[in-house]
């Protein structure tokens, strides 16, 4: 990534790409505390980007200026699994092993998360049990709550189905009991009739139904971005924004740096939406038809969906805020051409990283 | 309605949407325009309504509805099906909008 695209990106306050864990400035009432506990990570943003063989990478960006993060920085890549070793070897420095722990935990939970966007970030944590100041998660208590109701009441045909082995011990609002316990997925015993009845291998019963409660939170963030999409999508058919007497070359060059963005956006688009289609055949048909073999299907690789559409978010939003940055250049001038190009080569080199990697 | 009937009416499941059935407030697994499959409780005579029966909703107003009429259907071991009838002309239209698969869109071809 080209330091001018990350800075448009750092800029963009991009929710789902990028993780501000820069504790506030004084003139901010919040008083917040830090995110990360180390004084040499105080100052760290994350961002998901495109990169690396999986295509969906995790970058902790330390800003040589916290007031000012276009002077540059240093990056690392966090993984899912971290060890404090590992975090010493990037700095090139030893480190108190105990103080840097939970930030090693956090780090991992970020980059296990297969998305920035608020609210499965600050729901991520929540799970995992490492308690963090939500005033970080941009999203408020009000809509956590009602994203919360929303994605649990989807539970319910999946909680129907651990009642016929309650049998006669149902009681009053247990169907919701069940439903709670279905959005813990803390409770081992209780899922064990689930991982039998969805065919779900037990010891990937919790990752599963997460993911299948990710995927769904995804179907609302894809449509969320489709006017934004639109626009983008005409704009790459659009007529150059040239003058006459535009050179034949110059002309040349930013179709042919169009042409693989839109290639790779529609391609993204078009399995995105083919991933929301499954899903949702798959759920139609358990409560149309109370049949759940095609559900049983799906779940078998809703792991993998869970972590594509983190991957195509990401490319989407990244396009999506150059695209912004393009627009608000004087329309066909070289820093638009040049952001253009960088774009398309970031497309060009992910995929042949997934190509090479495959 | 028949349960052929039930079988081919679409069904749509909806979040907090309770009924009460005797004087006992029951939780809703889905709903179809003109029947509904509700969590069996103990102590509850289902074969025989004895009180006006109505749907519920804590949190979306136009679902608190009074059942003109209600029957009973069939039961297994945690269900009971009642058919039924309200006295509101849009009353599908009103399931379908708070149906737990509202906020899921096919994502439009915006490439083209």
């Amino acid at each position: 990534m080209s330091t001018a695209q990350l800075n448009i990106l750092l800029a963009s306050g991009s929710a789902s790409i990028v993780f501000d864990a820069r504790p506030c400035d004084n003139s901010n009432a919040d008083k917040r505390g830090a995110f990360f506990r180390h004084s040499s990570l105080r100052n760290a943003l994350v961002i998901k980007t495109s990169e690396g063989p999986t295509g969906l990478g995790t970058r902790l960006f330390l800003p040589f200026d916290s007031s000012n993060v276009s002077r540059g920085g240093m990056s690392m890549i966090c993984e899912p699994k971290m060890t404090c070793d590992m975090l010493e070897a990037s700095f090139n420095a030893k480190m108190d092993h105990a103080q840097i722990e939970g930030d090693v935990r956090k780090m991992e939970i970020l980059a296990r998360t297969p998305s920035l966007a608020p609210f499965l970030l600050r729901d991520a944590f929540e799970r995992a049990g490492v308690p963090v100041d939500v005033r970080y998660f941009k999203v408020s208590e009000t809509e956590v709550s009602e994203l919360k109701d929303i994605l649990k009441a989807k539970l319910k045909p999946l909680a129907a189905m651990a009642l016929p082995s309650i049998g006669s011990k149902i009681e009053s609002t247990k169907l919701d009991v069940l439903v709670t316990k279905l959005w813990e997925l803390n409770d081992i015993e209780f899922l064990a009739p689930f991982s039998q009845a969805l065919k779900i291998p037990k010891d990937e019963t919790i990752e599963t139904l997460y993911a299948w409660i990710g995927v769904s939170y995804f179907n609302r963030e894809f449509s969320k971005r489709q006017t934004a999409l639109r626009g983008f999508a005409e704009w790459l058919v659009s007529k150059p924004p040239f003058g006459p007497g535009v050179r034949d070359e110059v002309l040349a060059q930013f179709e042919a740096d169009r042409k693989p963005v839109r290639d790779r956006m529609r391609s993204i688009w078009t399995a995105a939406g083919s991933i929301f289609d499954r899903f949702n055949s798959s759920y139609d048909k358990l409560i149309q038809d109370s049949d759940a073999s095609l559900f049983v299907d799906y779940l078998r690789r809703v792991k993998a969906d869970f972590q594509s559409l983190g991957m195509y978010l990401a490319v989407i939003e990244q396009a999506l805020c150059i695209h912004a940055a393009i627009i608000r250049e004087t329309s066909g001038n070289q820093r638009s051409l040049d952001l253009l190009r960088e774009l398309s080569l970031s497309m060009r080199i992910a995929s042949d990283q997934r190509q090479a990697a495959a | 309605m028949s349960g052929r009937e039930r079988r081919l009416a679409a069904r749509y499941v909806i979040g907090g949407l309770m009924v009460d059935v005797n004087g006992v407030p029951h939780e809703t697994l889905d709903i179809s325009n003109s029947a509904v499959a509700i969590i069996r409780q103990s102590g509850v005579n289902y074969a025989k309504i004895e009180s006006l029966a109505r749907f519920f909703s804590e949190k979306h107003n136009p679902l608190n509805q009074p059942i003109k009429s209600m029957h009973f259907m069939m039961q297994r071991a945690s269900i009971v099906v009642f058919g039924y009838e309200v006295d509101v002309p849009s009353w599908e239209n009103v399931l379908r909008e708070h149906d737990v698969r509202a906020d899921m869109k096919q994502l439009e071809d915006v490439f083209g």
